[in-house]
């Protein structure tokens, strides 16, 4: 799928405007605040995913007028799909003429955000990783985010327990089988990683072996069984730590490179090319399970790469033939087989060269 | 501006109303100042009597202004099912849609451990009761589809652990009558996940 109209009234500093764009790789300039991950963001509404990470839905309407922001956009590609949010105290989204759920939206038009933090994928905290697979997760499979919520919210409501000093047993009951849950998506989505990977090898340095080690248990283990036995013994170290020593929210995907680990092995710019690699490989694997293209929103990932690095970059973007929207707060790309866009003071205008 | 003191006492009432916004609370509190003033009164009285003449009903739970409900009044229904909600509300909506025929327990609240909702010992106590009086064959969980209506249903199995009757829960499904085209990807996976057993397997002897 690939976005062919944006428009949009009253959000953040783009204040009122629409862009009409080609399938295709799309590059946005400006200066430090200019608005490009504003920009960003609005596909990341429309497409169903809510704000930025970090951000918050009720500073999407500008700051200095009216208390809702508004964006429309249509997509083609696969198909032809309209669709609009409503932004402000709640949000609203429609699909066609009709209401519809977040889930809708990003089944249809599938869309993978990668933000300057996600560069540091490869030597980053587990919390990154988790981030990457949930994201491509959700979008595989429908019922993911709700469980995964559930499952945060399980983990507080246990926490909560015991705090008070009382059993939290009854909550065990239904950690254990949505943990279990979890964790077979999870080492699905990674098992689907791993095979488009293989096929990117020009941006990988060597064999590459990517696993889910599951949180608190060891391969081979019965998860479900270990999940409930371990909350039972771990509880002393628990209540130092404040939340469970096993279960997915302790999740790590090794990534390893001729069988040592990536972090230690690879230099600074090859993790940020495997990073990359890993980026394009999800929206592989995500065209191959929905049967359409997915756009994809890329923040600053070119900073830190060397020219050969960025030549890669944009070489295996262009591949892909999905609609790339990337922001950089540089004047532009040498060698960017795409578009470009200056954003000054909210306002668009094409690259003069 | 300053609003008089009698419009803000009333708008700061009718926002604590679930779903009502400042906006609107205000547009209630003039759209009642215009009408006849026997409205207002009557509005009044209406609200006095639902607080003082409504209770709940000392077997399910259920609101009535008698000795008991509607439903366990009723001898027409039957007593060998009893369907558990977590609210007034659900017991409505399921009743109003006039699909069960049983007899109902209500909860009375959420397991809710983050915001300290729990479901009481005495609760629990009255249900283990209720099925013995009633001598219930089969228990209806039909708490939410979400983590604290799982964690109520969970709670109510523990307590139901040393009596001897079937318990079952609400499915997640499709929406029936729609085509599966229309459902959303969301209830899709939870209805496939949720699926039931047609056969199971073994091939049943052909015609001859
Ligand atoms: N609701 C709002 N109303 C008005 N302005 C806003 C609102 N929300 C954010 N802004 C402003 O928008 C500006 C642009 O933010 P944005 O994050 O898009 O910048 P950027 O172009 O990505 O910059 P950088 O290169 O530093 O990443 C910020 O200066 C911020 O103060
Ligand atoms: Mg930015
Ligand atoms: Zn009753």
């Amino acid at each position: 799928m690939y976005c062919h109209i944006l428009a949009w009234k009253n959000f953040r500093n783009l204040k009122h405007g629409r862009v009409e764009l080609s399938p295709g790789l799309w590059l946005l300039s400006g200066a430090n605040g200019a608005g490009k991950t504003n920009f960003l963001e609005m596909f990341h509404y429309i497409g169903g995913w809510g704000p930025l990470p970090g951000r918050r839905v009720s500073d999407a309407p500008s700051w200095d007028q009216g208390d809702r922001a508004f964006l429309s956009a249509r997509f083609m590609g696969e198909e032809e799909v309209e669709c609009a949010a409503s932004l402000g105290r709640t949000t609203a989204l429609a699909l066609g003429k009709a209401r519809c759920r977040a889930p809708d939206l990003r089944g249809r038009i599938p869309s993978l955000l990668f933000l300057p933090d996600d560069l540091a994928l490869v030597e980053g905290s587990p919390s990154v990783r988790r981030r990457f697979v949930d994201r491509m997760a959700a979008l595989l499979f429908p019922l993911y985010a709700r469980r995964l919520h559930d499952y945060g919210r399980g983990l507080r409501h246990r926490a909560a327990l015991i705090r008070q000093g009382r059993s939290p047993a009854v909550t065990e009951k239904v950690l254990a089988p949505l943990g279990n849950w979890i964790w077979s998506l999870r080492g699905r989505t990674v098992e689907m990683l791993l095979k488009n990977l293989r096929l990117l090898s020009p941006l990988l340095p060597g064999e590459l072996s990517v696993v889910l080690r599951r949180g608190g248990v060891s391969p081979g283990e019965d998860f479900q069984g270990s999940f409930l036995e371990k909350l039972n013994n771990y509880r002393d170290e628990e209540r130092r730590m404040g939340y469970p020593s096993v279960g997915p929210h302790r999740d790590d995907i090794s990534i390893e490179v001729d069988g040592l680990a990536a972090a230690r092995r690879l230099s600074r710019g090859q993790r940020r090319r495997l990073a990359v690699a890993l980026v394009v490989a999800s929206g592989y694997a995500v065209q191959e399970h929905l049967g359409r293209s997915p756009l994809l929103l890329l923040d600053e990932v070119a900073a830190e790469l060397d020219p050969p690095g960025k030549g890669l970059l944009f070489s295996s973007l262009e591949e892909t033939s999905w609609q790339v929207v990337a922001t950089t707060a540089e004047e532009g790309f040498d060698g960017w087989p795409g578009r470009t866009l200056r954003l000054s003071d909210g306002a668009f205008s094409p690259r003069e060269s | 501006m300053v609003l008089p003191e009698a419009l803000t006492r009333l708008t700061t009432f009718l926002q604590r109303l679930p779903g009502v916004g400042e906006k609107s609370a205000r547009r209630m509190a003039f759209f009642l100042f215009q009408q006849d003033p026997s409205f207002a009164d009557q509005l009044a009285e209406a609200l006095v009597t639902l607080r003082r003449s409504l209770h709940p009903c000392p077997q399910c739970g259920n609101l009535t202004d008698g000795d008991c409900c509607g439903v366990c009044g009723d001898p027409m229904r039957e007593r060998d099912t009893l369907c558990v909600v977590e609210s007034v509300e659900d017991l409505m909506s399921l009743e109003q849609a006039g699909i069960f025929s049983g007899q109902y327990f209500v909860l009375g609240g959420r397991v809710s451990p983050l915001e300290g909702e729990e479901i009481s010992p005495e609760t629990l106590e009255r249900l283990r009761g209720r099925i013995r009086d009633l001598r219930v064959r089969e228990v209806v969980v039909a708490t939410n589809p979400r983590i604290e209506g799982d964690l109520a249903c969970h709670v109510v199995v523990d307590a139901l652990a040393d009596v001897p009757v079937r318990i079952t829960r609400l499915a997640y499904g499709l929406p029936v009558g729609g085509s599966i085209g229309f459902a959303d990807r969301v209830t899709l996976h939870a209805a496939l996940e949720s699926r039931l057993v047609v056969r199971s397997g073994e091939a049943s002897p052909g015609p001859d």
